[in-house]
């Protein structure tokens, strides 16, 4: 799994590639704990080009939500494939997270 | 006729990845559809996760056992680990709370097999029995 960040007009995109599991999320929970010390306004997660995520990942983002959300930020998802799609609805979070279509959509209406 | 395939692995995050792999191409080979065998996938992934996190407690150096068995109408997965035995009804709980260690990824399981299995008897540690059927229930 890959992580590259952006900052965006005051938001930062975190675009990850690959897959999400138990070995891989501490590196995303990192980069999502880096950018919510310093108290982001807008996170977007792109998981434009994830091919797999499980519940490791669901909880990283979750906690990313959580964090987020004691400051008044926000975290929103961009691009989540089908099968992403899937597992945040077998999961009840499908309504919790703010999923965009595009990133520039989540930038629109997130920042 | 049934036919079984077994691997052994460790309880390496590193190899869940592998293990992944191994399990689409055995779906695949029990003619599962592709939804259905990102399903599988997920499930064997997260007992896998299940037993590294909390039955082994990280040890990446425990072993576990996957056994593929070919189905007449699908796959059946045995996950055999050799740790502290863990009580059934805790995991047989309908709905686990997403505080509850495992509980997400349990109960993500349970939404994507056909038939599940927790605790069943073994003369050490515990066993994971999964069934996904071809064309079985929609989820």
């Amino acid at each position: 799994m890959e992580v590259s960040c952006m900052v965006v007009n005051g938001a930062v995109v975190v675009a990850v590639e690959g897959e999400v599991d138990l070995y891989s999320s501490p590196k995303l929970r990192h980069e999502i704990v880096h950018w919510a010390r310093k108290k982001m306004v807008s996170l977007i997660i792109d998981l434009g080009a994830v091919t797999y995520m499980d519940s490791s990942g669901i909880a990283t983002l979750v906690e990313g939500l959580q964090l987020t959300k004691r400051y008044g930020g926000k975290l929103g998802i961009a691009r989540p494939g089908p099968s992403i799609q899937e597992v945040l609805r077998f999961a009840h979070l499908d309504k919790v997270f703010p999923i965009f279509n595009s990133v520039e959509e989540a930038l629109e209406r997130q920042c | 006729m049934e036919r079984a395939f077994e691997i052994r692995a460790l309880s390496d995050p590193r190899l869940l990845s592998v293990i992944r792999a191994t399990t689409g191409q055995i779906a695949r080979v029990a003619g599962l559809e592709s939804k259905q065998i990102e399903q599988i996938k997920l499930a064997v992934d997260e007992i896998c996760t299940n037993i590294i996190r909390h039955t082994y407690k990280a040890d990446p150096n425990q072993e576990m056992i996957l056994m593929f068995t070919l189905l007449e109408k699908g796959l059946e997965i045995n996950i055999q680990d050799f740790g502290k035995k863990v009580n059934p009804r805790v995991l047989q709980r309908p709905k686990a709370r997403r505080s509850t260690p495992g509980g997400l990824g349990l109960s993500l399981v349970r939404s994507v097999v056909d038939e599940i299995e927790f605790g069943a008897p073994t003369t050490v540690g515990n066993r994971y029995r999964l069934v996904k059927y071809r064309g079985g229930k929609e989820v």
